[in-house]
């Protein structure tokens, strides 16, 4: 037997964390956490979106002057960005959700790690 | 009262287990400290807590392969089950879970003496040391979730009933606190110390289901529970 030693600091927690803070708590933990978070988050931008969208929709029946400036400034390069991560959450919510059917139904468990 | 991190500085041998520091400490240092432990051997499951922010068993953890850089091994107790005192959880809640599908099954050809007369008592290979519910990002907010551990007892109790009532156990499961509440992140298969897989448990259960659901909408006689049969992981 080894008779090396080393110092170890030991820290124990004495009350747990704050359940909200668990879902985005990745310490420790593996791809499919990662995957959860993504989802989550994703999720929560798109349903924000929706309203932002229904929003710009809604500039119509206050004029459509106002849509048009709207338009103007949808085709300015920040915006262009924002849509294509936009469209890479969209993607990644889908196919994300897309791997949750096929585990649901047997496929790919095997290789699900 | 709030939460609050202490810490010890220990010099250790690396064969040390995460359980050996934590007896050092409780000699040496703080004879206050709670944890629970039994048999050091990973048969009882009650040393479970999470390490460095994964969930494992203090007993067969070594020093040598958890520590950082720096030497400094986190120790928390596990999350979703309240807190008594430092280390040491509340089980109940777990347990109740468990209870509430029957305690499947092990096998009577496993029980040393006399088998009892309810025939099986509890899932086979699950240690009930609860890592898998510390785990779950959805078992560790929702208190109402049956959790990994529960779910895995269903899918066994549904593969093979041995006389139990395994419709009941699927009524169970088919719930939205059931098994439609996982979010497949598969963080209960990758921590259970003892290799029961309870995140593709979940899955089966979940085809089990739909498929009973398909065949009801056909208007066919859907199989006898358990007779569709998938390589069990329990």
């Amino acid at each position: 037997m080894t008779t090396q030693t080393e110092p170890v600091s030991l820290s124990l927690l004495q009350k747990g964390k704050k359940a909200g803070r668990v879902w985005f708590d990745a310490r420790g933990r593996h791809l499919g956490t990662w995957a959860f978070i993504f989802n989550r988050l994703s999720g929560l931008l798109l349903a924000a979106y929706l309203f932002v969208h229904l929003a710009v929709i809604s500039l119509l029946v206050w004029s459509p002057d106002a849509y048009n400036r709207f338009i103007r400034l949808a085709e300015s390069p920040p915006v262009l960005l924002f849509d294509i991560a936009l469209a890479g959450m969209l993607l990644y919510h889908s196919l994300n959700g897309l791997r949750i059917i096929l585990l649901s139904l047997g496929v790919g468990l095997a290789c699900k790690r | 009262m709030g939460s609050w991190y202490q810490t010890f500085t220990l010099t250790v041998s690396p064969q040390a287990t995460v359980l050996d520091l934590l007896e050092i400490i409780r000699v040496d240092h703080d004879p206050d400290l709670t944890y629970r432990h039994s048999c050091h051997h990973a048969c009882c499951g009650q040393c479970a807590v999470r390490i460095n922010g994964v969930e494992r068993l203090a007993c067969v953890t070594h020093v040598a392969e958890v520590h950082k850089k720096n030497g400094e091994v986190l120790i928390e107790p596990l999350r979703g089950l309240p807190i008594v005192s430092d280390l040491v959880v509340e089980m109940t809640p777990f347990n109740m879970k468990l209870a509430m599908v029957g305690l499947p099954s092990l096998r009577t050809s496993e029980l040393s003496g006399e088998p009892p007369s309810g025939g099986a008592v509890r899932l086979e290979s699950c240690l009930e040391c609860g890592a898998c519910v510390s785990a779950c990002p959805v078992a560790v907010t929702d208190p109402h979730y049956l959790g990994p551990a529960a779910l895995a007892a269903i899918y066994r109790l549904v593969e093979e009933p041995r006389g139990q009532d395994e419709v009941a156990a699927l009524a169970l499961a088919d719930t939205q606190h059931g098994c439609w509440r996982c979010h497949t992140a598969f963080e209960c298969s990758e921590v259970c110390p003892n290799g029961v897989d309870p995140g593709a448990a979940i899955m089966r259960l979940r085809r089990q289901l739909l498929l009973r659901r398909v065949l009801r909408f056909l208007r066919l006689e859907g199989p006898p529970a358990g007779q569709t049969r998938f390589r069990s992981g329990t």
